[in-house]
C-alpha cells in the first residue's frame, strides 16, 4: 500500500463557480480514498463532503457548494483527494464532472484536470 | 565566599536533590539528565539573559529588567552587584529527550517533591466543545488539540467518552492550516490503512468505537513541537425528565472492572505502572491509563452550549460545573463553562426548564434525496396526573417536601421546595398495585466513599416510601452477591428498620461482579399479586456490559427495571439500556444531587400508572423502520422519543393511544401548527444512530449473524461511527522521517469522587 494525493482542478471559464460534484475512479489499479481536503480558493477551502453510500460500491463522489459572492473563476484547484493505492499497478485516474454550477443554479460547461503527487 | 558562589552552591544543591528525586521517583521519565543544564555567562537560548555591569534583578520565567525604570509590584528576585559573577541555570522549556520506549522524556516532573501534585506533560493539551441545541436535538463539535511536547516523534492514543446516543458523522484532521476530512470505512479496513500510514511515516488519525460511549482516538507521527487537531461532530437527542431538558457531555471514562477471563475488557491501569506495560502487549480490549492521585495533566476543557429552545427558558442549572449563563432573548441561552472548572474529571450536565406547565408532544421531520425522516416526542397524557399548579409558600429547608392527606376528591397533594419556589402538585390517587421492590446496591471499590453514601441515602429514602402491602429485599454485590434475606420481606415497620440497619452496614470494596447481583435479583421467586420492581444503584463501571444486558433479557420475566446511575461519571450506556430492556427508566444521582429528591421522583413515577400498550395512528403518513421497534411505556414526567422513516404527507393529527389503569387514553399531535412544521437536518443521522443502537442491543441476546452486518451497512451508508466502522484520515502530503516513534497514551484523572487505589491496577 502506498499513499498519494490527487489534486482536482475545475476550469469554469469566466463563470463564478459556486457548486460542483465529481466522481473519481481508477480505470486500472485499485484506489481507496483516505482523506479529502479543500481547494485553493477561500470559497472551497473547507474539506468537501463525500458520499459514504457510494463508497460502499468503490465510487468516490465528492461535492461542495458555496453561496458567497467571492467565487473562483478560471482554473482552480477545488479539492485534494488523499488515496491509498493497493498493489503495484499504477492507477489510471478518471475524473467525471457531474455538475458545475453558478449561484443561481445555472450549469457551467466546465472542464476538469487532475495532478497526482506524493510526499518525498 | 562571595554571594554569587553562595547562590551557586544553593542552586546546585537544589538541582542535585531535584535530579535525585527525579531518578528515584520517576526513573522511567528521564531522571536527572532532563532536569537542567548549567549555562555559562552570556548564554542565550531557552533561559536567555543579558549581562550588564549595572545592578540587575533576575526574575523567574526568564524576564529581565534593569533595576531602574521597573514599575509594578515587587517580585522575588536575586540582586547582582558589580564585580560579582552571575551564573544562570537554564531549565528546559519545551523539548525534552525520550528516555524509554513507553514515554518520551519529561523533565517537568523532576524538580517536584513526591508529595506535591505533579504536572504530567501530555500529547493532548486541550479539548474544545461547542454545542448548539435546537428544540430537543443537539449538534456538538468537539476539537481535540494534540501536540508533541517531547523531542522525538510520537503516536498519541486517547480513550475518551461520548454520549451513548451520539451519532458521530464528521471527522476532520487539521495539520497546520490544512483540514482533511476523514473517511468512514469498515473498522478492520480503517485500522489496516492507519497502521500502514503510521508505519510509512505519514501523519494519520483513526477513530474507533470500543463501546457505544467509549471511543479511541489515535494520531500517528506527530513531530516534536507540532500540533494536530481532530474535530468530531455528532448529533443526539436530549433527555427530558421531570420538567427539565438535560444535555450531557461526559468528560472521562470511569475505571472499569472486568470479570476474570473476559475477552474484550476495558482495563484501568496506572500511568507508567507495570500493569500499563502488561496492557500494551495485550492484543484484545481497551486500556485506559489513569493519573496517580498526586499527578495532574495540563489537559483542560472549554465548553459552550447555545440553546435555542423556541419557547421561553425559565431556568438553567449545572450541578457539576460552574457556568456563566447569558440570555440574549427569553428563548435563548448561551452557557459557558468557567475556565477555573476545566478539569475533565466529571460529566458536564446542563439542565434547563422551559415555560409552560408541561411540554407538548412534538413531531419533527426532515426530507432529502434519501426520503423522509422524523422524530416524535410523546409526552405522557395529563390524565397520569390531574393537576399541576404553583404557589408561593416557601418552606425554610431547601430539601423539604411533605405529603398532605388525600383529599375527599380522591387526589393526593404534594409540595416541593424547588430552586424557583414551591411547587404544589395534586396527583390522581389511583391506588397502585402492591409492589415487590428489590434494591440491588453496587458495593464495589469504585463506589467507595461518596458514591456509596449517595446510594445508601437513596435506598434508605426508598425504604421509608414502602407501604404496608409492599415487600422488599436488599441485595449487595461486589466480588459476590449477598442479601438481607432469602425471600421478599413484608414492609412492616420492624422490617424497614432491619433493612435500614443492613443498608447502614454496607461499604464499598472489591470487584464489580454485577452478573451475580443481576442473577440474585432476577432469579428471586416472584409474587404475582405484586408489581415487581428491581432498582439497580451503581456507577456501572464494568467492561462486560453486553454480557449483563444479555442476562437481563434472558431472566427479565415480568420484572420492571429502574436503574440509578450513581456518581460523577456513571456508565450511562449500561444504565439506560438496562432500564430500556426492563421497561423502566433511568435516573442519576450525582455527587452534588439530592439522593432523596431523586428517589422521591422515582416513587412518584412508579406510584402512578404507566401508559402501556401504545398504538399510533400516523395521520395518513406512511411510516416504516420506527425505532425503538418495541414501543416503550410512558411514565409520569418521562416522554419517549421515537424516530423513523416516512413517506407522504401528514394529513391528520397523529393519535397515540395506550392503556392507563382506568382505561384507554389518547394523546394527539396536531398535523398543522408549530409542532407539525419543525425540521432538523440532523434527523437522518439521529434515525440511523437509533437503528444501529436497536440492532446492537438485539445482538446482545439474539444470535442472528446478520445483525452485525446490518449495523455495519447502516453505519457505512450514513457515514456513522459504530462498533464495526471507523474514521480514518491520512495526510499523504506529510511524511515524516523514520519509524512512527513512541506510542503515548493520554492518561486521564479518575472521576471525581472515585478512589484511585480501589479501582486502578498498578
Amino acid at each position: 500500500m502506498r499513499f498519494v494525493y490527487v489534486d482536482v482542478f475545475i476550469d469554469a471559464g469566466d463563470q463564478p463557480l459556486a457548486a460542483y460534484q465529481f466522481e473519481l475512479s481508477a480505470a486500472q489499479g485499485e484506489i481507496k480514498i483516505v482523506g479529502v481536503e479543500g481547494g485553493d480558493h477561500p470559497a472551497f477551502a473547507e474539506p468537501p463532503y463525500y458520499d459514504p453510500k457510494a463508497l460502499q460500491n468503490d465510487r468516490i463522489i465528492i461535492a461542495a457548494f458555496d453561496t458567497d459572492t467571492d467565487l473562483p473563476t478560471g482554473k482552480t484547484r477545488i479539492a485534494r483527494v488523499h488515496l491509498a493505492i493497493i498493489g503495484n499497478q499504477k492507477p489510471d485516474y478518471v475524473v467525471e464532472l457531474s455538475v458545475a454550477a453558478t449561484t443561481d443554479g445555472s450549469e457551467i460547461p466546465a472542464t476538469t484536470a487532475i495532478a497526482e503527487g506524493e510526499a518525498q | 565566599m562571595s554571594r554569587a558562589w553562595k547562590i551557586l552552591l544553593v542552586v546546585g544543591t537544589v538541582l542535585c536533590l531535584a535530579a535525585l528525586i527525579g531518578v528515584l521517583v520517576t526513573p522511567r521519565l528521564g531522571g536527572a539528565r532532563d532536569c537542567a543544564r548549567i549555562a555559562g555567562l552570556r548564554g542565550h537560548g531557552a533561559g536567555e539573559f543579558l549581562y550588564s555591569d549595572e545592578s540587575v534583578e533576575w526574575f523567574p520565567h526568564h524576564y529581565y529588567w534593569p533595576s531602574y525604570g521597573r514599575h509594578g509590584p515587587a517580585r522575588p528576585m536575586l540582586r547582582h552587584h558589580p564585580g560579582e559573577e552571575l551564573w544562570i541555570i537554564q531549565k528546559p522549556t519545551a523539548m525534552v529527550e525520550a528516555s524509554d520506549k513507553e514515554t518520551p522524556g519529561c523533565g517537568q516532573l523532576c524538580a517536584k517533591l513526591p508529595e506535591e501534585e505533579k504536572e504530567v506533560p501530555l500529547p493532548l493539551k486541550h479539548t474544545d466543545v461547542a454545542a448548539r441545541i435546537a428544540g430537543y436535538i443537539a449538534t456538538v463539535d468537539v476539537t481535540q488539540q494534540y501536540h508533541n511536547p517531547y523531542d522525538t516523534k510520537i503516536e498519541a492514543v486517547y480513550v475518551f467518552p461520548l454520549p451513548q446516543n451520539a451519532a458521530v458523522n464528521e471527522f476532520v484532521m487539521t495539520v497546520g492550516e490544512r483540514r482533511i476530512r476523514g473517511i468512514i470505512r469498515e473498522r478492520e479496513e480503517a485500522e489496516e490503512i492507519y497502521r500502514e500510514a503510521r508505519r510509512q511515516g505519514y501523519v494519520a488519525s483513526l477513530l474507533t468505537q470500543e463501546r457505544p460511549n467509549i471511543f479511541t482516538q489515535s494520531v500517528a507521527n506527530i513531530e516534536p513541537g507540532k500540533q494536530i487537531d481532530i474535530n468530531i461532530k455528532y448529533f443526539h437527542t436530549l433527555a427530558y425528565a421531570d420538567g427539565w431538558y438535560e444535555f450531557v457531555f461526559p468528560m472521562v471514562v470511569g475505571p472499569r472492572f472486568n470479570p476474570p477471563g473476559f475477552s474484550d475488557p476495558v482495563r484501568a491501569v496506572g500511568r507508567g505502572s507495570p500493569a500499563a506495560n502488561r496492557a500494551r502487549s495485550a492484543s484484545e480490549g481497551t486500556t485506559v491509563e489513569y493519573l496517580k492521585p498526586n499527578e495532574r495533566s495540563g489537559h483542560d476543557v472549554a465548553l459552550t452550549v447555545d440553546i435555542d429552545a423556541g419557547v421561553e427558558i425559565e431556568d438553567v442549572q449545572s450541578h457539576n460545573h460552574v457556568v456563566a449563563v447569558h440570555q440574549p432573548s427569553p428563548s435563548q441561552a448561551e452557557v459557558k463553562l468557567n475556565p477555573n472548572d476545566s478539569i475533565p474529571n466529571k460529566d458536564f450536565v446542563l439542565r434547563y426548564k422551559v415555560a409552560g406547565q408541561r411540554i407538548k408532544s412534538a413531531f419533527v421531520t426532515h426530507r432529502d434525496e434519501r426520503g423522509g425522516y422524523f422524530t416524535l416526542m410523546v409526552y405522557p397524557p395529563e390524565s397520569l396526573w390531574c393537576e399541576n399548579t404553583w404557589c408561593e409558600n416557601p418552606f425554610s429547608h431547601p430539601d423539604q417536601r411533605e405529603s398532605l392527606p388525600a383529599s375527599a376528591s380522591g387526589t393526593e397533594t404534594r409540595r416541593y421546595e424547588t430552586t424557583s419556589g414551591t411547587e404544589t402538585r395534586r396527583y390522581a390517587s389511583l391506588p397502585r398495585k402492591p409492589m415487590e421492590m428489590i434494591f440491588v446496591l453496587d458495593c464495589s471499590g469504585s463506589m467507595s466513599g461518596k458514591p456509596i453514601a449517595q446510594a445508601k441515602t437513596a435506598v434508605e429514602r426508598a425504604l421509608r416510601h414502602m407501604q404496608p402491602d409492599d415487600t422488599f429485599q436488599i441485595i449487595r454485590f461486589s466480588n459476590n452477591a449477598s442479601q438481607l434475606g432469602p425471600k421478599p420481606i413484608e414492609a412492616t415497620p420492624e422490617n424497614i428498620r432491619k433493612g435500614l440497619r443492613y443498608v447502614k452496614s454496607l461499604h464499598g470494596g472489591g470487584g464489580t461482579m454485577m452478573i451475580e447481583g443481576m442473577k440474585a435479583a432476577l432469579d428471586f421467586p416472584h409474587d404475582p399479586r405484586r408489581l415487581r420492581v428491581v432498582t439497580f444503584l451503581t456507577d456501572g463501571f464494568i467492561g462486560n456490559e453486553r454480557e449483563i444486558l444479555g442476562e437481563v433479557h434472558k431472566r427479565l420475566g415480568d420484572t420492571r427495571i429502574f436503574s440509578f446511575g450513581v456518581g460523577s461519571s456513571p456508565n450511562r450506556y449500561l444504565l439506560e439500556r438496562m432500564a430500556k430492556l426492563g421497561c423502566g427508566v433511568v435516573a442519576y444521582v450525582g455527587l452534588n444531587d439530592s439522593a432523596a429528591e431523586v428517589i422521591d421522583l422515582f416513587f412518584e413515577r412508579i406510584s402512578h400508572p404507566a401508559m402501556t400498550d401504545l398504538a399510533i395512528d400516523w395521520g395518513g403518513l406512511r411510516v416504516f423502520e420506527v425505532f425503538p421497534q418495541r414501543l416503550p411505556d410512558l411514565f409520569v414526567g418521562r416522554p419517549v422519543i421515537l424516530t423513523g422513516r416516512c413517506d407522504g404527507e401528514l394529513a391528520a393529527p397523529i393519535r397515540i393511544t395506550g392503556t392507563v389503569a382506568d382505561g384507554r387514553h389518547e394523546i394527539t399531535v396536531p398535523a398543522t401548527g408549530e409542532s407539525a412544521g419543525a425540521t432538523h437536518d440532523g434527523l437522518p443521522f439521529v434515525w440511523a444512530r437509533m437503528k444501529i443502537a436497536d440492532l446492537y442491543d438485539r445482538a446482545t441476546y439474539d444470535d442472528n449473524n446478520e445483525l452485525p452486518q446490518l449495523v455495519k451497512a447502516t453505519a457505512l451508508e450514513y457515514g456513522l461511527m459504530s462498533a464495526y466502522t471507523a474514521f480514518v484520515a491520512v495526510d499523504s502530503l506529510t511524511r515524516t522521517a523514520g519509524d512512527y516513534g513512541t506510542t503515548v497514551a493520554v492518561p486521564v484523572p479518575v472521576p471525581e469522587g472515585v478512589r484511585y487505589e480501589t479501582t486502578v491496577s498498578d
